[in-house]
């Protein structure tokens, strides 16, 4: 009911409203509909062709109505839509719909791309099972997750689907609306699958998969725009051509993602996907779009990095740079790997991810234990670094344990390391190592890790650790008079979940790392919160007493 | 006659003490850096937790003090001899405390510090246009009345100490003059200890960090390769030469004149944003942002997050950048008295407090309005802010047009404004140690300009500035307390003066 009458009102104000020649476009009232109708408002000022804010003009019947009765210069629709609404039985592929709606003064331009017709969703784990509908009928009953509408659907609805596949149903579907609301059922194991839209947002968020429809049961609802036939359309469909195979599928659903989920404006987003796809010149060229994402690590785990990275960051370009000692807190770097005891020692770095481990690898030519002249790489704990010879890289020193300058080297590295192989199968030994050294865990290195290695080794390992800019580092980075340089502003929530996630490692970094989530805890600490604020209330007395005492012998002086 | 002449030895003990603390410090901060700012910032983050309201609270309190000042009694008593004209023309004067007081901070925040808050919002998600206005509001709240009301009523204070009741400029004077007790003696003394090293080490800091901002813009306007010693240090040496020159010239010469130039370059910049960018847009915004702040005032002044989880938030942007205020209040307030002299306790407060703060809301609104506008329009700036601050501003140009043109004049401003911070301190700390006395001797200047250089070179070798900031954070929150003092003297200076 709600919606006819805004219907009403969307179509009585179209009919008052005289913008003279500016262009208008509608869009239906969802996101997708006014993220797509804000590209095509780009593109057309883009050329020049002047053009009124988007028009919302409500459901399908309205919008119809509306670039019928030639309120409306360009629509956005899709091929499903049109087929259910107003095309004549039998047309559903796209050319055929778009002959039909010729004749009644639309033209139809190539299709966007997407495709945003219902999906049967399942989550990952669910996935390995089932992977086409077919395979949905050895559940009975099979428990859907759906909104209301897809129940109304005639022929392309529940009951359809069932029939056509075979399934058994539960007595009653569960109902939820929000997309995100009936994913997280899906998650919590409310149902077996859940129904969606192929461009929600969302379901990258929770990971689902689409089933395959093998039957060809949906109709395909390719969107696609449309344009009123007119004088000036032609010039029109040039400025909107290039916007045709350009948005798949999974760029859509990024794009309502930023707007739904992330509260982005649908004008931002537009702007931005066509400036990054090259559909729009910003105005003297800027090249923000994809400045590179610098990363330090070691060369060691630079691979893995920044393989997490450029999953974590797909639209980013990812420059790996040497991690030395300090990079990180110079602002060099915005991500930065490195083991949990060198974090520790980082000030603003937090922790966002594990990536891995690192083993300490003691090796030496001789004997056993790491007595006599050690050298360490410079990274590694102060424990093991007293009275040791730093060497910069772990090839040099395996050359001096070679030619004697040394008996012993430490170094990190992950197991089955190419560089520690190599070392052995040049002569050197394993050993033991009994030092403790910060944040690390007593650990084993089995044997026959390496070629030629008998006996296991014990030693220690620690985190490898994928760390960006915290609060604290805002903090102070913040500042007047030229206090600038270096600062960077911390991960968002959004950043840190897609580094965990790509990281795919579920362990947490160690506790008592400075770490992401954990800046916000602000709660006093405890006695010496007390006593600072008895001694500023005890000053402020002291300081009333001061400036109130009467005023007697200064006078003499003035 | 009220001047206690103190005898030369406790100036001189004050050098013997200060100099070697800067240096040990200094070593420290180059030898352990890690170490040393970490130690550091825990000792802040303890006292940020515990004390943010009491921090609001005094700035706020300055604030009301400043207004009261202005508008009440006291109002009209003239900063100096009764019929004694001002030493400077209001523009000069104008000019000079702005570029001492905000200077190349406004440069490079302008743009990027409303882009911050816009995709961070103390509260609620960002990025739509509720945080746009609440970012400005924010903005100004940081950059408008409270900063300038730190710097006004510390100004206040030894201007009225020193041209009323012939006192020296240096920190401790108005707490000798007022208040009698043994604990006097002590505590102006650590006044004046705090006050030398807080200016030494924050404007070493500031030409380390001045070199390295000027080192990356150049590195983007020319090619100039980005990681350069030998570079750094040429940027160094006609920094010297150029301060040099300054300090050996007059105050009347020296700052006025690079002062004025700096202040014609800025708003020729902000003119040409304005009226090359969204004009009207712009204005618009600019007029809705006054509104919002003086709407947003009482509110936003106390408001220290009790019940919500983000104090965090508080403690990096709102309270930094009030210690930050108070930190360089010993250095600014001092210069601010100097070209004070002959004005009305009134005619100080609007000039000091009231214009500073309009012209910033003006430039917030240009810079970080154009900023905003383009970002909406999506050329994705937050994402340059949001990793290197400094690269703001240069993204920005790029979406106008001539940005070669402006980048280029953005860097003469940057090197002016550095060059007139430098000569201030210079100046400062010449005054500091030498009795107080109002115009140095040059060769006094000259060898803090030596000094200085040495200790700005070497921080830049170290190449590690965190620990000047994490220095200048801790040495101010022990100077609220002298502030207060200072304020407490002025207090009871102006009961004399109203009940005579």
């Amino acid at each position: 009911m709600k919606r006819s009458y805004w219907m009403l009102g969307a179509i009585f104000l179209l009919g008052c409203s005289d913008t003279g020649s500016k262009l208008r476009v509608g869009v239906k009232s969802f996101t997708e509909q006014r993220i797509v109708g804000e590209m095509v408002r780009a593109r057309l000022q883009a050329e020049q062709l002047p053009v009124d804010r988007l028009i919302e003009c409500g459901t399908t019947a309205g919008c119809q109505q509306a670039i019928a009765a030639g309120k409306l210069d360009v629509l956005v629709e899709y091929t499903g839509t049109a087929a259910a609404f107003a095309a004549e039985p039998g047309a559903h592929d796209f050319a055929s719909i778009a002959k039909v709606m010729r004749a009644r003064g639309q033209t139809w331009l190539a299709p966007l791309g997407f495709d945003n017709g219902y999906r049967v969703l399942v989550t990952p784990q669910k996935a390995q099972a089932f992977k086409n509908i077919d395979d949905l009928a050895r559940l009975k009953p099979l428990r859907v997750i759906a909104p209301a509408e897809f129940l109304q659907r005639p022929r392309d609805g529940l009951g359809a689907l069932a029939t056509r596949y075979g399934l058994t149903l539960t007595a009653r579907p569960l109902l939820i609306e929000s997309p995100v609301e009936r994913f997280a059922a899906l998650r919590d194991g409310r149902g077996d699958v859940a129904i969606g839209y192929a461009t929600d947002g969302a379901i990258d968020d929770f990971q689902l998969v689409t089933l395959n429809d093998s039957a060809d049961f949906f109709p395909q609802y390719d969107a696609a725009l449309v344009v009123r036939s007119a004088r000036n359309s032609k010039r029109i469909e040039a400025a909107l051509q290039p916007l045709a195979k350009r948005i798949s599928t999974s760029a859509m659903r990024r794009l309502n993602a930023a707007v739904e989920l992330e509260g982005m404006q649908p004008t931002a987003v537009a702007r931005r996907f066509l400036i990054q796809e090259k559909l729009l010149k910003l105005e003297g060229a800027v090249d923000t779009a994809a400045p590179p994402l610098i990363l330090a690590s070691n060369p060691v785990f630079a691979k893995t990095a920044r393989k997490i990275v450029r999953e974590a960051f797909p639209s980013r370009p990812v420059r790996v740079i040497d991690v030395d000692s300090r990079t990180a807190s110079r602002g060099r770097a915005r991500l930065v790997v490195l083991p949990a005891d060198v974090l520790a020692r980082e000030s603003g770095m937090v922790a966002t991810a594990v990536i891995g481990r690192s083993w300490l690898h003691a090796v030496r030519k001789t004997g056993t234990g790491i007595e006599g002249r050690r050298g360490v790489e410079p990274t590694v704990g102060k424990a093991l670094k007293a009275g040791a010879m730093r060497i910069a890289t772990a090839p040099e020193l395996f050359a001096a344990v070679r030619n004697g300058q040394l008996d012993v080297a430490v170094v990190r590295a992950p197991l089955k390391d190419a560089g520690i192989a190599d070392a052995l199968r040049s002569g050197l030994l394993l050993v033991d190592l009994p030092t403790a050294a910060p944040f690390h865990q007593r650990a084993r290195i089995p044997a026959g890790t390496y070629d030629g290695q008998s006996a296991a080794i014990e030693t220690w390992s620690t985190q490898m650790l994928l760390a960006g800019p915290g609060r604290q580092r805002l903090a102070q980075a913040s500042g007047p008079s030229g206090a600038v340089g270096g600062g960077a502003a911390p991960l968002t929530p959004a950043q840190r979940e897609a580094i965990v996630r790509a990281a795919g490692i579920p362990e947490l970094p160690d506790p008592a790392l400075p770490s992401a989530t954990a800046d916000a805890v602000t709660q006093g600490s405890g006695w010496l919160d007390g006593i600072l604020n008895l001694l500023v209330v005890l000053f402020m007395i002291w300081w009333f007493t001061l400036v109130l005492a009467p005023i007697t012998t200064k006078e003499t002086d003035a | 006659m009220a001047v206690a002449e103190k005898p030369t030895h406790s100036r001189s003990l004050l050098f013997m003490i200060s100099l070697p603390i800067c240096g040990v410090i200094g070593l420290i901060g180059i030898i352990w850096p890690s170490a040393l700012a970490d130690a550091v910032n825990a000792f802040t983050q303890t006292v940020f937790r515990s004390l943010d309201w009491f921090f609001l609270a005094v700035t706020t309190g300055l604030l009301l003090l400043g207004a009261w000042l202005a508008f009440g009694k006291t109002g009209r008593i003239k900063l100096g001899q009764p019929d004694e004209k001002p030493e400077f023309s209001t523009a000069s004067w104008l000019a000079m405390l702005f570029a001492a007081g905000m200077g190349v901070g406004l440069l490079f925040w302008g743009v990027a510090e409303p882009m911050l808050h816009y995709i961070g919002p103390p509260t609620g998600v960002g990025s739509d246009p509720a945080s746009a206005r609440r970012a400005m509001v924010i903005t100004n709240f940081h950059w408008g009345l409270h900063a300038w009301a730190i710097y006004g009523v510390g100004a206040l204070v030894l201007a009225f100490f020193s041209f009323r009741r012939g006192g020296g400029y240096l920190p401790s004077e108005p707490i000798r003059l007022a208040f009698k007790g043994r604990w006097v003696t002590p505590v102006g003394k650590l006044a004046d200890l705090l006050a030398v090293i807080s200016v030494a080490f924050g404007v070493a800091g500031s030409i380390a960090m001045g070199v390295m901002q000027f080192h990356t813009g150049l590195s983007i306007v020319t090619d100039v390769p980005a990681q350069s010693i030998v570079v750094q240090m040429t940027i160094l040496g006609v920094l010297f030469v150029a301060y040099m020159t300054s300090a050996a010239t007059s105050l009347d010469k020296g700052i006025r004149i690079l002062s004025s130039l700096n202040m014609a370059l800025a708003i020729g910049l902000l003119l040409f944003v304005l009226f090359t960018g969204p004009t009207s847009d712009l204005l618009r915004g600019c007029v809705t942002a006054i509104g919002d702040y003086i709407s947003a005032l009482p509110a936003l002044s106390l408001n220290s997050y009790p019940y919500a989880d983000n104090a965090g938030w508080l403690h990096g942007w709102t309270i930094v950048y009030f210690i930050w205020w108070i930190a360089w209040t010993p250095f600014v307030g001092i210069f601010i008295a100097r070209i004070s002299r002959g004005r009305t306790i009134r005619e100080f407060v609007m000039g000091v407090i009231i214009a500073p703060t309009l012209f910033s809301m003006v430039w917030f609104s240009v810079f970080g309005g154009t900023g905003l506008q383009a970002e909406m329009a999506g050329a994705d700036l937050s994402r340059v802010v949001s990793e290197d601050v400094t690269g703001a501003l240069y993204a920005l140009f790029e979406t106008l047009p001539l940005s070669s043109i402006l980048a280029a004049l953005s860097l003469v401003l940057v090197f002016i404004f550095l060059v007139t911070s430098v000569d201030s301190a210079t100046y400062v700390l010449g005054m500091l140690t030498s009795k107080g006395s109002m115009d140095p001797p040059t060769s006094r200047k000259l060898g803090w300009g030596v000094s200085l250089a040495v200790l700005g070179g070497a921080l830049t070798l170290s190449g590690n500035i965190d620990v000047i900031r994490a220095m200048a954070i801790c040495g101010a929150v022990p100077f609220v307390f002298i502030l207060l003092l200072q304020v407490g003297a002025l207090l009871r200076g102006l009961r004399e003066e109203v009940s005579q």
